[in-house]
């Protein structure tokens, strides 16, 4: 078939060819540059809770021979309030800061927020990928991150294999990783009475640690010249301290009032009964993923789905939808929708019921026996979360492209009391969380 | 390093070396010597190690790997691919004339001005071992997440046993094309790349004067008389030649140039002896100057069509 109508088209689409033969071949004998991706991304979460601010820039050098040496460094910014556990109350509460200096007081009527949560994190990570014979590829990596009272160092390693002349790739991976969790005011002990103050009970300067590992075992399958499909399952083991420090969870009546704290003894107790978080100390879990890049003419679609289970009784799904839509000027814009929702944990409570808690075997002194584990995290609860954004991205040249990215987070929980907890009545217990990212990226070459 | 010779002109000097069987002449509109020595080192480094990765000549080298994989799959680098994908694009755009597995053909073909042609038994059983389509080349080319272009370094190529592939319709404009950005990112002061008749320019001269080139293989009597070379006026983009009046045989009255048919394995007839094009860079140029003689007495039509200056020589 003559694609070819107009008399002059073979000078222009040589013209063409050649031009992109030489952009192209420009890397192969010149000094391979740094390619540099840098961004800037602000999130906000509505209600005056965190803002953070993260600046990310990484570098990645081919070092000759298709051996890639990666840089990343990213530094976080929180500040904000954020929520510690308790639920919202027909009553104004007060507690005290984890460092046992300042309290704040919650509204009644509205969820206590911690307004001393504030924290910076820092974190390095390196990776180097090679050959490794004909047909295999192997990298390294690994990463520190550092916040004040939290420290956490991974390694990692991987291998894939092409196969099937080259359509089909199979990847091993193995991930490790250790944390040091060093809580401002001590490590709390598990399901005892939050205290007001200083907390005598608390391990003086006493840190913890978890320790996590990974495997992953991934297909990457060229279906045709459209259509890139990936399959990832994957197994992991957490064993070690797993609570948040600074988790509460709140006593109530049957009524739904707050319980008062029943221990008689000691000046800093605090007089309304909250519990300090108390989670297992394992976790195991698993997740399927399922990605696919389709490729039409110029745009892109990138469909993927998720499922995770672990053994905490959480099960969620996640899938995420781009459309990346080319539109000339080497500009191009991409919407995104994400859409999650979870189970919540076995031993997920929006409250703790006196009675319950109690007969349960929270002991009058405020000490757990037979409830083990409780937490009020919303993260451990029930939830959706729907995203929807736009990316929008020029390249402006070899490898600089600007781009700014707007997404608008809505997350919702139906996690409720019954209407016989009348004090309760009229109370949002899960309120809404929305949010919003912006980030802004600009690659370059130097 | 083979030697260089460095020869100073009235306003310019010109470096020389030896490689891809031409003379290659750097013309650096330049007064300063040691500019020109280094521009010519730069120039001849980067001759030589294009010469050395994609010569059918060389052993061990990539190209070597995949004339010699007896059918398995070889993968290529990022500089590679892209070759092969220029190849590729210009096999669709000649309608499959242009095609850089039938070089086989040369081992039934000698052009050597005599009257011997092949026998019909030798190139027919050399054609099964010819055509581009025959291979099965993957061009992997996904944008990256970051957007990214992947520049195809996972992209590979399977041929059935037997056949080869050769860049010599393509090597030598594209080393004087790379040659000259090259050298173009090493100084202001303008420059002519010429390897044998292939060239291209920075722009005009320092003086806004257009380069003076003599283009031997378009003057019938060149190889005789030096000085009756065709002189040629360029202050933009490149030129380049095809043919040479001097391989073909003649044999019933009938002259066979050395372009061939990759459909029949026999010469292309009634091309025109040597064509040269005007272009934007050196491999369009040359490019075209090779459809055109694949076109045979089309030539001078097709060449009309696309809008370019041309010479032939008929």
């Amino acid at each position: 078939m003559q694609l070819i109508n107009k008399p002059n088209s073979v000078r222009l689409a040589l013209a063409a060819a050649s031009s992109s033969l030489l952009a192209g071949a420009a890397h192969a004998e010149e000094k391979t540059p740094w390619l540099v991706d840098s961004a800037l991304a602000v999130y906000s979460e509505s209600d005056s809770r965190v803002t953070a601010v993260e600046p990310i820039v990484a570098l990645r050098k081919d070092m000759g021979g298709d051996r890639m040496l990666g840089l990343k460094l990213t530094l976080d910014s929180l500040t904000g309030a954020s929520p510690n556990g308790a639920i919202a109350a027909n009553e104004a509460q007060t507690f005290t800061g984890p460092s046992g200096n300042g309290s704040y007081t919650a509204p009644k009527g509205e969820t206590p927020l911690d307004t001393e949560f504030k924290d910076t994190r820092a974190a390095v990570a390196i990776s180097w990928e090679q050959p490794w014979g004909e047909r295999n590829r192997v990298s390294v990596g690994g990463n520190i991150s550092r916040e004040y009272d939290f420290t956490s160092a991974a390694l990692s390693a991987a291998i894939a294999r092409d196969f099937n002349n080259k359509n089909t790739t199979l990847s091993f991976g193995v991930n490790v990783e250790t944390d040091i969790i060093d809580a401002v005011g001590g490590i709390p002990d598990p399901l005892t009475s939050l205290k007001v103050g200083p907390n005598p009970d608390h391990k003086d300067g006493g840190s913890e640690n978890k320790t996590v590992s990974d495997l992953l075992l991934g297909v990457t399958q060229v279906m045709n010249r459209h259509w890139l499909t990936q399959l990832n399952l994957s197994v992991g083991t957490s064993s070690g301290y797993h609570s948040d420090p600074y988790k509460v969870l709140s006593v109530l009546n049957t009524d739904g009032s707050l319980s008062t704290n029943p221990a008689t003894s000691g000046p800093d107790l605090n007089s309304k009964w909250y519990l300090y978080d108390s989670r297992p100390d394992s976790r195991s879990r698993q997740s399927l993923y399922w990605g696919n890049k389709i490729h039409l003419t110029e745009d892109v679609i990138d469909v993927s789905y998720r499922y995770y289970t672990d053994d905490w009784g959480i099960d969620s799904h996640t899938l995420d939808f781009r459309y990346r839509y080319e539109f000339g000027g080497n500009m191009y814009l991409e919407p995104h929708v994400r859409w999650y929702s979870q189970t919540a944990a076995d031993f997920y409570h929006l409250y703790l019921n006196k009675g319950v808690a109690l007969d349960n075997g929270v002991n009058s002194s405020g000490a757990a026996s037979a409830l083990d584990y409780a937490s009020a995290d919303s993260r451990l609860g029930e939830f959706t979360g729907t995203t929807f954004g736009l990316k929008y991205g020029i390249e402006l040249g070899r490898n600089t492209e600007f781009n700014i990215r707007v997404e608008q987070y809505q997350q919702t929980s139906n996690a409720g009391a019954p209407a016989s907890m009348t004090a309760l009545k009229g109370l949002d217990l899960s309120p809404d969380l929305t949010a919003m990212t912006v980030l802004v990226g600009y690659s370059f070459e130097f | 390093m083979p030697d260089i010779q460095l020869r100073p002109h009235k306003d310019h000097w010109v470096g020389s070396y030896a490689a891809m069987a031409s003379t290659c002449d750097i013309i650096i509109d330049t007064s300063e010597q040691e500019l020109a020595q280094k521009l010519t080192q730069i120039a001849q480094q980067e001759t030589l190690r294009i010469q050395q990765k994609f010569s059918r000549y060389q052993k061990d080298n990539l190209l070597w790997k995949i004339n010699h994989a007896n059918g398995a799959v070889i993968n290529v680098d990022s500089e590679t691919a892209h070759l092969l994908d220029f190849a590729d694009q210009c096999y669709q755009l000649s309608d499959g004339y242009f095609d850089i597995t039938s070089g086989c053909l040369r081992r039934a073909w000698t052009f050597d001005g005599s009257d011997k042609l092949p026998s019909e038994d030798s190139v027919n059983a050399l054609l099964p071992f010819v055509g581009w389509h025959k291979v099965s080349w993957k061009k992997v080319s996904w944008k990256k997440a970051n957007g990214q272009k992947n520049l195809g370094e996972n992209s590979s190529l399977q041929m059935p046993a037997g056949m080869e592939i050769d860049f010599g319709g393509i090597g030598k404009e594209y080393a004087v094309d790379s040659v000259l950005r090259l050298l173009s990112a090493q100084t202001n002061a303008p420059i002519l790349v010429n390897f044998g008749g292939d060239l291209a320019v920075t722009g005009a001269r320092k003086n806004g004067a257009a380069w003076q080139v003599g283009i031997e293989s378009l003057d019938s009597n060149a190889h005789i008389n030096k000085q009756a070379e065709k002189i040629l006026e360029i202050s933009a983009g490149a030129l380049a030649t095809s043919g040479d009046s001097r391989r073909f045989l003649i044999a019933n009255n009938q002259r066979y140039g050395h372009i061939l048919n990759p459909f029949t394995g026999w010469p292309i007839m009634d091309a025109p002896r040597s064509v040269t094009v005007a272009g934007s860079n050196c491999i369009q140029a040359g490019m075209l100057a090779t459809f055109a003689l694949l076109k045979g007495k089309e030539a001078e039509q097709f060449l009309a069509e696309q809008g370019v200056p041309f010479w032939l020589l008929k």
